[in-house]
């Protein structure tokens, strides 16, 4: 059996303009505009769309955003890019995959809330490029090509989800297509073969969120609401094979972008057959509703690092509340069964920071790596201008309020803020304790 | 270096004044250490010297703080103290407000003070933002090792030395965090820690999980057939429109909505705002979180005695534990006073 390979090839981008044709000249994107919004809004559920640029570290806020993808493509192997969504059900992780390095596609827009409420609306949120805000999220230093989407009347919300989800992937791709016959900054192989000595055997539990339109995930193109834990390679990450989705989201959102560029994964990737033995990963989901749900994943994710054989799990969540407890009770059983755990978590310490911060715990829980308080308080400067509506939606309880971004704002707490969470531990936010 | 000067504070049991008879024993000092307050002495060594030591009775200190507090002040500055040690206190509740309100005046003082609780004792969550406190066992059996662990930290702050974080220091710290942009991505922390696990290195967390609150049940209703109940929910059923305008989330209210005279939960009437579940099956039939309908089913069958003419409802999602507490608290209190003997909690 050979080991699963793929070549990952780099071109750096550190320029992005409009111009008349696609291409890319050294380290200058350059896209066609109206190419882009006839690619992007093409879905009847969109009435237009404003392509926008953002500069690393511009002053600039970006509101109502629903993913975030990286221009990727294959240019040999089996498969392609976003299988089940935009390429056949075929294996993907082999052969070749030409990647962007330094652009990132942005999907936003006021999607409207067709009466809905409470957690099923598609929720509003900020990010921006500069001040404090820009340490929280992965994207400051990326030029970002924002999608401000028009939406039409007379579509549901699942029809405006395929359109977003589609819409992103497919400029993304297109975006990277331009790079095929450029010469890259960096090629890597990628593979899992077993290392030359024995090392700790690390097993990476992933979990995603799907919870219905508003909050997604997708592996091969197949939504995740009834996932059970299952094995998956890096390199199918690679190659876009899970999927952000849902309308909007929230500051736990993860955007495809970030299970493209895992920050685990690649450091698990980078230190293995050094530092450890990287195993595979297992990618679950949480806020199963029944306790004997909950009990079924943590047993089948502690059963699947047991058979990897493995010395440790490192685990990292997938939304925020009682997706909480599957990740307790594995730690719980893979501790039981001698298997050393850390979990990546934020708290829900309260706006003062004094309050109990999980959900859920159980002993066994003793190594945490805290992302910080998504509860605190934070306080934005006004941007020089914004890439999108000048309000927000708030409240949906009570039918909506919109809360003006155009200036310096005050949050109540960090779950506007798209990336607060640092879920997947990109960003160096943490917690003090006094 | 010199000595540094330290005043110990003690109840009138640990004080050699009496046992729980003289409870209302008044603020004394004595010159010197007293009780346990020789062990104190003897872990201090040349860092620091038992200069007085002040007790009172736990009634009487517990039942006026504001008077206690002032005596202890008065005393503090007379015996040019340098830092405050109190207890410790172990999980006696009276004692250890005492200590934490001692300790809690002195360092309003600017005097370094310490005490050490355990972690049942009320007075650890009512002083831990004002004083260090550092833990100790539920009962006198660890009196000498805590003594040593009080006097090391007494030297430390009464020296004004720099001290570290709480999980490293060992004391309860103020159970207050902090977002902050640390040094190093949290993936990159993560996989060092779990290196440091997986080869039997040493590691450091940087969240602490204190263990969670188990709720003993009360005691069964003796004859449920004669009992009057009450519906609380959490899961955020209200009357259409949102009338009180309640939060969606991080909930720190509750309401009551009567019921008095319908046999159930109209659709269309009443609504629910809860923002962590799909509120559509909830909509489309209130009572299957609000249950009236069956409620007065059984109620009209005698199954049990009468319905509370209104429900409660808050928001179970977000919510911070203390406000969760507070309200859980109001709650039963009122329930209490209207002789509610059962209730029907229903979550979602």
């Amino acid at each position: 059996m050979t080991a699963k390979t793929l070549e990952l090839r780099t071109f750096d981008v550190d320029r992005v303009a409009f111009g008349d044709r696609a291409a890319l000249d050294g380290r200058t994107l350059t896209i066609d505009r109206d190419e882009v919004a006839t690619l992007a809004a093409s879905d009847p559920a969109f009435t237009g769309v404003d392509v926008i640029l953002v500069k690393p570290h511009e002053s600039v806020r970006i509101p109502q955003i629903t993913d975030v993808v990286e221009p990727r493509t294959k240019s040999g192997g089996t498969g392609g890019v976003f299988p089940g969504l935009l390429s056949p059900v075929e294996p993907v992780g082999t052969g070749r995959t030409d990647r962007l390095r330094g652009v990132a596609v942005v999907t936003a827009g006021a999607v409207p809330w067709l009466g809905a409420k409470g957690l099923f609306v598609p929720h509003d949120s900020v990010l921006d490029m500069d001040g404090p805000g820009a340490d929280l999220h992965p994207y400051a230093d990326l030029h970002l090509v924002v999608l401000r989407f028009h939406f039409a009347d007379g579509v549901d919300h699942e029809g405006y989800e395929r359109a977003l989800l589609l819409a992103g992937e497919k400029v993304a791709r297109a975006l990277a297509i331009v790079a095929r016959d450029a010469e890259p900054t960096a090629v890597e192989t990628r593979a899992l073969s077993a290392p030359a000595s024995p090392l700790p055997r690390v097993v990476y539990a992933y979990q995603v969120q799907s919870q219905g339109v508003f909050l997604r995930s997708r592996l091969y193109g197949r939504i995740l609401d009834e996932l059970q834990p299952s094995l998956l390679h890096p390199n199918e990450l690679a190659d876009g094979a899970l999927t952000s989705g849902g309308l909007g989201g929230h500051g736990a959102k993860m955007h495809t972008w970030m299970h493209q560029n895992n920050a685990l994964v690649e450091r698990l990737m980078a230190g293995h057959g050094s530092r450890w033995d990287f195993a595979g990963i297992v990618l679950h989901r949480g806020h199963f509703y029944i306790y004997e749900d909950k009990q079924r994943v943590a047993l089948r994710l502690a059963e699947s690092a047991t058979l990897l054989g493995a010395t440790g799990v490192v685990f990292t969540l997938g939304g925020a509340g009682n997706n909480v407890t599957e990740v307790m009770l594995a730690i719980q059983e893979c501790e039981r069964r001698g298997i050393k755990t850390v979990l990546i978590t934020w708290e829900h310490a309260g706006p003062d920071g004094s309050d109990y911060p999980l959900p859920f715990a159980v002993p066994e829980a003793v190594a945490i790596v805290s992302t910080g308080n998504l509860d605190e308080p934070l306080s934005l400067p006004a941007m020089a201008r914004v890439a999108g509506d000048a309000a927000i939606r708030v409240r949906p309880e009570v039918g909506g309020m919109p809360f003006p971004i155009d200036a310096g704002i005050e949050l109540e707490r960090r779950t506007f803020y798209a990336g607060a969470a640092n879920p997947l531990g990109f960003g160096r936010s943490g917690s003090v304790e006094t | 270096m010199s000595a540094l000067r330290v005043v110990h504070y003690l109840n009138q049991f640990f004080g050699r004044i009496g046992a729980e008879e003289a409870g209302d024993h008044p603020f004394t000092v004595k010159e010197g250490p007293v009780g346990p307050g020789a062990g104190l002495q003897k872990e201090l060594g040349d860092g620091g010297t038992v200069v007085a030591t002040l007790i009172c009775g736990d009634n009487r200190a517990a039942t006026d703080l504001d008077a206690f507090g002032a005596e202890v002040e008065k005393a503090l500055r007379e015996h040019k103290a340098d830092v405050l040690v109190a207890g410790p206190g172990f999980n006696a509740g009276r004692y250890g407000l005492a200590c934490g309100e001692a300790c809690a005046r002195a360092a309003a003082m600017g005097i370094p003070a310490v005490t050490a609780l355990n972690t049942e004792n009320p007075g650890l969550d009512l002083y831990r933002k004002k004083t260090y406190i550092l833990p100790t066992t539920p009962t006198a059996v660890g009196m000498n090792e805590t003594l040593g662990r009080l006097a090391r930290f007494a030297v430390r702050i009464g020296r004004h030395e720099e001290i570290g974080s709480p999980a490293v220091e060992g004391f309860y710290g103020k159970g207050v965090h902090h977002t902050r942009i640390l040094e190093r991505p949290a993936a990159e922390r993560a996989l060092d820690m779990l290196l440091a696990r997986m080869t039997g290195a040493t590691f450091q967390t940087e969240l602490a999980l204190p263990p969670v609150d188990r709720v003993a049940p009360a005691a069964p209703i003796a004859d449920v057939t004669k009992a009057r109940l009450a519906i609380v929910t959490t899961g955020g059923i209200v009357p259409k429109g949102n009338p009180d305008r309640l939060k969606q989330s991080n909930s720190t209210e509750w309401r009551e909505y009567s019921i008095e005279g319908i046999d159930g939960l109209e659709a269309g009437k009443y609504e629910s705002i809860h923002s962590g579940y799909d509120a559509s099956a909830a909509n489309s039939n209130p009572n299957y979180v609000v249950p009236l309908d069956a409620l007065r089913e059984l109620e009209k069958a005698h199954a049990f005695g009468a319905l509370y003419p209104r429900y409660i409802v808050t928001i179970g999602v977000g919510t911070a534990v203390v406000e969760a507490r507070k309200m859980g608290r109001e709650i039963a209190a009122a329930l209490k006073t209207q002789g509610v003997d059962g209730v029907i909690l229903t979550a979602t």
